[in-house]
């Protein structure tokens, strides 16, 4: 069976997988200038953003620091250290909620700015550094750059040549609604986004570079060709959610499907988002660390709605005030597209670097969720879904928690892009369903796991204990059978014999007491 | 502290109680040609099983402490008592209308769990039901056209019975004429414009509807021998004969009894299109629509577990 359909964008044909129309809600934002938020009194610096780029605090509170110095280094190997988007003082480093789906808090550095904004020295790479993969790898880790566009993969990881890249694609399709920030990035920084493509494609030799954009931003679309002075392919792709999600845009523009399981590398693609190019470009050739980034601030409630330049760590309230933003009738605050993103119950919550866009919705923008409905199987949602799965068999065995069913019908390969959800016309909100299954079968692995492991453990322990035991049994019968030995051999008078005995008796029978409470 | 919900956090306009009502509008000029070929006996019988299947979906939604308005929003229960309302002969009493709405939606719909668990297609199912249990009201359709309660032999009746004039004689002399005195064809038509509608409006996928229509054309063709008197009939007269077209555009579109996947629901619609060609030319029973869809209803999960899509990456 064919997958995916063949669409035409100015008479180009181009494989699409399936997807929706949403209301994109972005003409609010899309063409207004990206404006500089300034600085907050305070940012809230994470020391853990994510399990891989952990950190440990370098500096002690009271302790005076200059914008891009180094607030914390990584605990692992292949983590990031965080550095300072600002000059300031570190005020507190203690447990704050942050923009994170689970909601959970994590110790974070208080930075209080001085408003002076006072920098170190940058650091670039000069043009001969640049040839080095692993100069120019190693100095984007320094910069602290992730991807910027999904879940904040350290980027350098990503970067790490495994085999020989055959595509280099670039991902400016950003089709989720309400998000216009790599759009507003690519209208006005085009130039740092191709120094960005130019840096990694001279490290990482790839055999062909596309940069796929979604064709209703004819804006973007060229300022990105008028910029585009090293000669990379630039593909219109047919605006539809999720065309920007990165396997599927990775089968847009290589007809290459990412084996299940697999990274996009072990295919020979790697894919960026425009975004980390520009910090990439920004790191390598100006030596700024990543502490800023484009933000879509946008929502019912927001007069000033737009792209701000926002540093890291600015609470979200800050940046809805300087939006002006009425707060009073927010209904949802949404971290993220309105498709993939996540509520905020919290709006002090600071900004990370993967945060795209803050959705600050009133009630008629986005009502309460309406009851479910039953499922009518009417298979609308199988359809719609990128990757091809039956959400509504998903969802039956989601609720009747049938862990076998649901991975023969691949629920691990489901992208939670929300489209089934979105279509669904009983409003079931499946990719809840799936969230909690998948989260419910890695929690039963995780456990099976770890009752193997200790089920090992306990194994160890008596065999262990059986060794020790059959190891006393011979001891002792050497011991006897030595003793019997001395006795037969000296002929001595009955008595010392007697006081003998009753040594050796005492003695191990000590023994036995001390083995027992070894045992 | 603001709400937490889970993602998207947009939806689309649609939502099944807008599906179930496009149904009930397409199936308006349908229901309106068969009330005007086959007399206010058919509309009767809608009306009472509209209301029997209402008022008992509200007691099973009471019972179950479920919020009645909510549920009857779906339109579910209305649509199935109008299937099967339509199918009804306009002769038959009032408890027919009355028991087979109860069987429907007691029995094929929420002793299975209600919408969206049900094996069977309830209207058919509740037709069946009347069929094998009251056979003579069951089988007596008035002539059509022919209000005053005269019963005749319907064309598919005649065709099994036929065996001595030919195809050619039977249309010119007007036993079946197929001109705008056949009330057949008109009540096929109008289900037909109702299906285009629903197409249109994607209330469904092609998939079943046409390799439904294309298979029981092509067998009905295949057997076509230039109308003999033992003919089985031409593809026009079996497309536009019995309940074909409401069939094809009002039942095995019902999404809840069909295949899910767009290969899944080619194969099930050309194996109604072949049962109902089969019943109808060899079987007993003239009218093959109710049959073929129950027998497919069993077949449906089994189809749907072998046209899985390949998923992405796989
Ligand atoms: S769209 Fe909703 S109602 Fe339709 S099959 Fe999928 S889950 Fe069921
Ligand atoms: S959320 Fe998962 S199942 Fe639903 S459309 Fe997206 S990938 Fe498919």
């Amino acid at each position: 069976m064919i997958w995916g359909s063949q669409r035409r964008i100015n008479g180009v044909p181009i494989m699409v997988t399936p997807g929706i129309h949403p209301p994109l809600h972005k003409d609010e934002t899309r063409l207004t200038p990206i404006r500089p938020a300034g600085l907050p009194p305070r940012l809230i610096l994470p020391l853990n953003q994510y399990d891989m780029t952990s950190t440990a605090s370098q500096v002690t509170i009271g302790q005076k620091v200059l914008k891009w110095e180094y607030l914390a280094t990584p605990n692992t190997k292949i983590g990031l250290p965080l550095c300072s988007p600002t000059s300031g003082t570190v005020i507190d480093i203690v447990e704050h909620a942050i923009a994170h789906p689970s909601g959970h808090s994590t110790p974070c550095i208080v930075l209080e700015c001085d408003g002076e904004d006072s920098a170190i020295d940058p650091t670039p790479l000069t043009d001969s550094q640049q040839d080095d993969p692993q100069r120019v790898i190693e100095h984007i880790r320094q910069a602290g750059i992730v991807g910027m566009g999904g879940a904040g993969f350290p980027t350098p990881l990503k970067m790490l040549p495994r085999r020989e890249l055959d595509y280099f694609i670039i991902n400016g399709a950003e089709c989720e609604p309400y998000i216009t920030a790599d759009e507003a990035l690519m209208r006005e920084r085009a130039q740092q986004i191709m120094a960005g493509i130019a840096i990694v494609a001279r490290i990482l030799r790839p055999q062909k570079i596309i940069v796929g954009i979604e064709d209703n931003k004819p804006q973007a679309i060229s300022a990105m060709h008028a910029a585009n002075d090293i000669n990379v392919e630039i593909v219109i792709l047919p605006t539809q959610y999720p065309a920007g999600s990165e396997r599927q845009i990775i089968y847009s523009l290589t007809k290459r499907e990412v084996v299940s399981g697999k990274l996009p590398i072990d295919c020979g693609v790697l894919c960026h988002s425009v975004a980390t190019l520009a910090a990439i470009h920004r790191a390598v050739q100006l030596g700024e660390p990543l502490t800023e980034r484009i933000v879509t601030i946008a929502g019912g409630t927001v007069a000033q709605a737009g792209n701000y330049d926002v540093h890291y760590g600015t609470p979200v309230d800050y940046v809805l005030t300087v939006a002006q933003c009425d707060r009073k009738r927010i209904t949802r605050l949404i971290s993220g597209g309105a498709m993939m993103g996540f509520t905020l119950h919290n709006d002090r919550v600071p900004i990370l670097k993967t945060t795209n866009c803050i959705i600050a919705a009133d009630k008629a923008e986005m009502p309460a969720p309406p009851p479910p409905q039953p499922c009518i199987r009417c298979g609308i949602c199988a359809e719609v879904c990128p990757v091809h799965l039956s959400p509504q068999q998903l969802f039956w065995y989601a609720q009747s928690q049938n862990d076998e069913e649901l991975e023969r019908h691949s629920l691990f390969d489901c992208i939670e892009c929300g489209a089934c959800a979105y279509v669904c016309p009983s409003k079931i909100p499946l990719v809840q369903y799936y969230r909690a299954a998948k989260a419910g079968i890695k929690r039963k692995k995780n456990n099976a796991r770890k009752a193997e492991q200790s089920r090992r453990r306990f194994e160890f322990h008596q065999q262990r204990i059986q060794l020790l035991t059959e190891q006393r049994d011979k001891e002792r019968q050497e011991r006897r059978r030595s003793r019997m030995k001395e006795i037969s051999s000296t002929d001595q008078d009955l008595l010392t014999q007697a006081i003998q005995r009753t040594q050796t008796k005492k003695t191990s029978a000590e023994r036995n007491a001390q083995d027992e409470v070894c045992d | 502290m603001l709400p937490r919900t889970s993602s998207p956090f947009l939806e689309s306009q649609h939502n099944t109680g807008w599906i179930m009502r496009q149904v009930v509008l397409a199936a308006i000029p349908g229901t309106a040609m068969t009330i005007y070929w086959a007399g206010w006996g058919v509309f009767a019988n809608i009306i009472i099983a509209s209301l029997t299947a209402l008022t008992l979906e509200a007691i099973v939604f009471l019972l179950r402490r479920r919020s009645v308005l909510f549920y009857l929003s779906d339109y579910s229960a209305l649509v199935t008592a109008l299937l099967l309302g339509v199918a009804l002969p306009g002769s038959a009493p009032w408890w027919i209308a009355v028991s087979g709405s109860a069987f429907a939606i007691i029995i094929a719909k929420h002793l299975y769990g209600g919408l969206g668990y049900n094996p069977f297609n309830p209207a058919m199912a509740g037709y069946v039901f009347l069929l094998i249990s009251f056979p003579l009201p069951m089988t007596q359709w008035p002539e059509l056209g022919n209000v005053d309660g005269v019963t005749a032999a319907t064309p598919l009746e005649f065709l099994q019975q036929n065996t001595t004039l030919s195809m050619a004689e039977l249309w010119n002399g007007e036993i079946l004429p197929f001109g705008p005195h056949d009330g057949f064809a008109w009540i096929n038509i109008a289900f037909l414009l109702g299906g285009i509608y629903m197409l249109a409006r994607k209330i469904f996928t092609w998939h079943a509807p046409v390799s439904m229509l294309v298979t029981l054309g092509l067998a009905s063709a295949f057997f076509y021998d230039n109308g003999s008197a033992t003919s089985q009939g031409s593809p026009l007269f079996h497309w536009f004969n019995g309940a074909t077209m409401l069939g094809a555009f009002f039942i095995i579109t019902e999404p809840v009894t069909s295949a899910t996947h767009p290969l899944g629901r080619l194969i099930y619609g050309t194996a109604i299109g072949l049962a109902v060609f089969i019943i109808r030319a060899w079987g007993t029973y003239p009218e093959a629509i109710a049959f073929a869809v129950l027998l497919m209803n069993f077949a449906a999960p089994l189809i749907d577990r072998y046209t899985q899509s390949r998923v992405y990456g796989h």
